[in-house]
């Protein structure tokens, strides 16, 4: 019963998972708006969204790199979303199409630059979200686009028992990724990567293709969540993405992903978006300052990282524990 | 001699110089009035903010980390001391005093934090990311978003005084550029930095002391980030809260042009005065052709990685 019960305690989601719960008992106690229907419906969007800015970090997270510029990818996908609806009027569907294809060749430039050039990959990334905001800002002059077609404005705001459809299209991305790392080759070779370039490219793995398909990955994903998000404004506006930096790393090491590299845990970013989530409906529900959200979520970084670390030492305790075993059965 | 003006002209220093030199002669043949008393004066006063931030960020480059947080750091000081001179009235001097404590005590977090989190590398990056959301929403709690406007023109004449054409921010600018160009070349201190930034492995096993160096890498570019902004507030008249919000990238900008190497170990003090004269005529160009605000990111992102790539391409000449 003891041993089980320190097992749960040290399972991955744990550490998510409880937070979780005690938060969400706290609130539904003290206040009457957090189980109202429209608090958990937009609950639920926010989530969504959260959870693929969050795979999209953690696609460079298991390379053992980082990707500053998700907000601006995000960003610079949700202006081409704009024009092509409403200055080209074209169908949602091309749109959406086109708006998945900025993302990838956004990330494509970056895993290029990373890999071709020998500039500090911090740097690139740095130049990166801030060339991308700023050709978004040239385009567009910052005017947001918000003469969208209706049938997507409708998307947005879809239920489905009661649940917004972008939980639902986070979840079946969550879905895919977790088959792409589990299953795939290519999720493999990425924690490959990730876990000891060295050692990867000594076992034959094309270490700049495999680089180049995460960052391209990233930017997809990134190019999602902006679709998310234009369903959710119901407009193409200049200010999506700016908040994502700092989310897009608490979401997936609350979650269980290592920042080192290596190690993932697909549906702990979901799980970790939910805890974002409820955290930030606390401040609004418990009538908090408004101003002390940020500071909360900078708290909420740090305390992530004291998580990571404690996650790592249990992680190199038990390959020391597992080696002494061996050694004694022999 | 000979070998010495090729080592000179080789050095990624001096085409940055050449690059500045041809920048200000373009602008003088565009703008009759650019060597106007007002525009010098103009110039002068944001390459002293510029300049400042740089050498922050060359610190903690230098140390072989880096640090998002200056931005947020400035921001605390100036709003702290501006506050306490409105609503105390407390001696100018004093507040400023107090504005760099403030910054020295967000440097002391920062290190901490750091040096829990690993010391070196990304893990310097990712503290202060969290950190600076930190004290940026102390900045927001304590002014509710608003700026502090009644500011006393004494505070504001430190940094904001003119001796003919020259604004005594620059010398602020002038005196943090050589002492910390003493510091890295003299001070065993600032060779155990830069030792540390090497290689931090090496060093340590030489007898540097890991704790020290981050806590003092960080206590330092805290500080100077403080009086970074104290002299944004000089120069404008008010604090507002958003000071230094784009401080980031112009802070590795700065400092990588100047020469600081960008894995540590090597810094070049005098050479972030040349990066800030490029970002700050580049600014001001900006405002003198008319372009919209708009460019301004895109240009410092692109300026930035032109000149980290033509880095790289010297290096592979070699």
């Amino acid at each position: 019963m003891k041993k089980r019960l320190k097992s749960l305690v040290q399972a991955d989601l744990f550490s998510v998972i409880a937070p979780i719960v005690v938060l969400s008992l706290a609130l539904s106690c003290s206040t009457k708006g957090f189980l109202s229907q429209y608090n958990i419906y937009s609950n639920f969007q926010q989530v969504a969204i959260y959870t693929v800015v969050g795979l999209a970090q953690m696609m460079v997270l298991s390379l053992g790199q980082m990707n500053l510029a998700v907000g601006s990818v995000g960003c610079l996908s949700t202006m081409v979303f704009g024009m092509a609806m409403q200055n080209l009027s074209l169908p949602a569907v091309v749109c959406m199409v086109l708006t998945c294809l900025t993302g990838l060749i956004l990330g494509c430039v970056q895993g290029l630059l990373v890999t071709k050039t020998r500039i500090n990959p911090f740097i690139i990334s740095l130049s990166l979200l801030s060339i991308y905001k700023g050709v978004a800002l040239v385009i567009t002059k910052g005017v947001p686009y918000s003469e969208l077609r209706e049938s997507f404005k409708a998307l947005g705001s879809l239920k489905i028992l009661s649940l917004p459809a972008s939980f639902y299209a986070a979840l079946v991305l969550c879905v895919l990724v977790f088959i792409l790392i589990r299953y795939r080759k290519l999720g493999k070779k990425l924690l490959a990567c990730g876990a000891n370039r060295t050692a990867a490219i000594y076992s034959g793995i094309n270490y700049t293709r495999v680089v180049i398909t995460g960052h391209c990955l990233s930017g997809l994903l990134c190019a999602m969540a902006a679709i998310l998000q234009i369903s959710r404004f119901g407009s193409a506006q200049m200010s999506i993405g700016d908040d994502w930096m700092m989310t897009s790393f608490v979401v997936p090491v609350l979650g269980g992903t290592l920042l080192s590299g290596g190690k993932v845990n697909v549906f702990g970013v979901m799980f970790g978006a939910v805890l974002m989530t409820i955290i930030q409906n606390s401040i609004v529900l418990w009538k908090f300052s408004p101003h002390a959200s940020q500071l909360v979520l900078g708290l909420i970084l740090l305390l992530a990282y004291e998580v990571d670390r404690m996650r790592r030492n249990l992680m190199k305790r038990q390959s020391t524990s597992a080696a002494l075993k061996k050694e004694a059965d022999k | 001699m000979q070998t010495k003006l090729k080592k000179m002209t080789q050095s990624s220093v001096f085409s940055v110089a050449v690059i500045a030199v041809a920048m200000i002669l373009v602008m003088r043949i565009i703008r009759d009035n650019y060597f106007s008393a007002n525009n010098i004066i103009a110039l002068l006063k944001a390459l002293a903010v510029t300049t400042i931030v740089g050498v922050s960020q060359m610190i903690s480059i230098g140390s072989g980390g880096m640090n998002v947080s200056i931005g947020s750091t400035g921001a605390l000081s100036a709003i702290s001391a501006a506050l306490v001179m409105q609503n105390y009235n407390v001696n100018p001097i004093l507040a400023m005093l107090l504005g760099l404590a403030i910054g020295i005590s967000c440097g002391i977090v920062n290190g901490l934090l750091i040096y829990r989190n690993g010391g070196v590398g990304v893990a310097s990056f990712l503290t202060t990311m969290a950190t600076s959301s930190v004290f940026t929403g102390i900045t927001l709690i304590m002014t509710q978003g608003r700026g502090v406007a009644k500011v006393p023109k004494e505070f504001v004449a430190i940094g904001n005084t003119e001796l003919g054409p020259i604004p005594t921010s620059i010398f602020f600018m002038i005196a943090v550029v050589i002492i910390f160009w003493l510091f890295f070349r003299y001070a065993p201190a600032g060779r155990r930095i830069l030792a540390f930034g090497a290689n931090a492995k090496a060093a340590e096993l030489y007898g540097v002391n890991r704790f020290k160096c981050v806590l003092l890498v960080n206590v330092l570019a805290g500080a100077v980030a403080a009086l970074a902004g104290m002299l944004v507030v000089m120069r404008v008249g008010s604090a507002q809260p958003d000071i230094g919000s784009d401080w980031m990238l112009t802070s590795f900008a700065v400092s990588l042009m100047g020469g600081t190497r960008q894995a540590g170990g090597k810094v070049n003090a005098p050479g972030v005065i040349l990066g800030g004269i490029i970002m700050t005529v580049i600014a001001n160009a900006l405002v003198h052709l008319g372009a919209d605000v708009y460019w301004t990111q895109l240009i410092n992102g692109i300026v930035i990685l032109g000149i980290m790539a033509l880095d790289q391409l010297k290096n592979i000449k070699k």
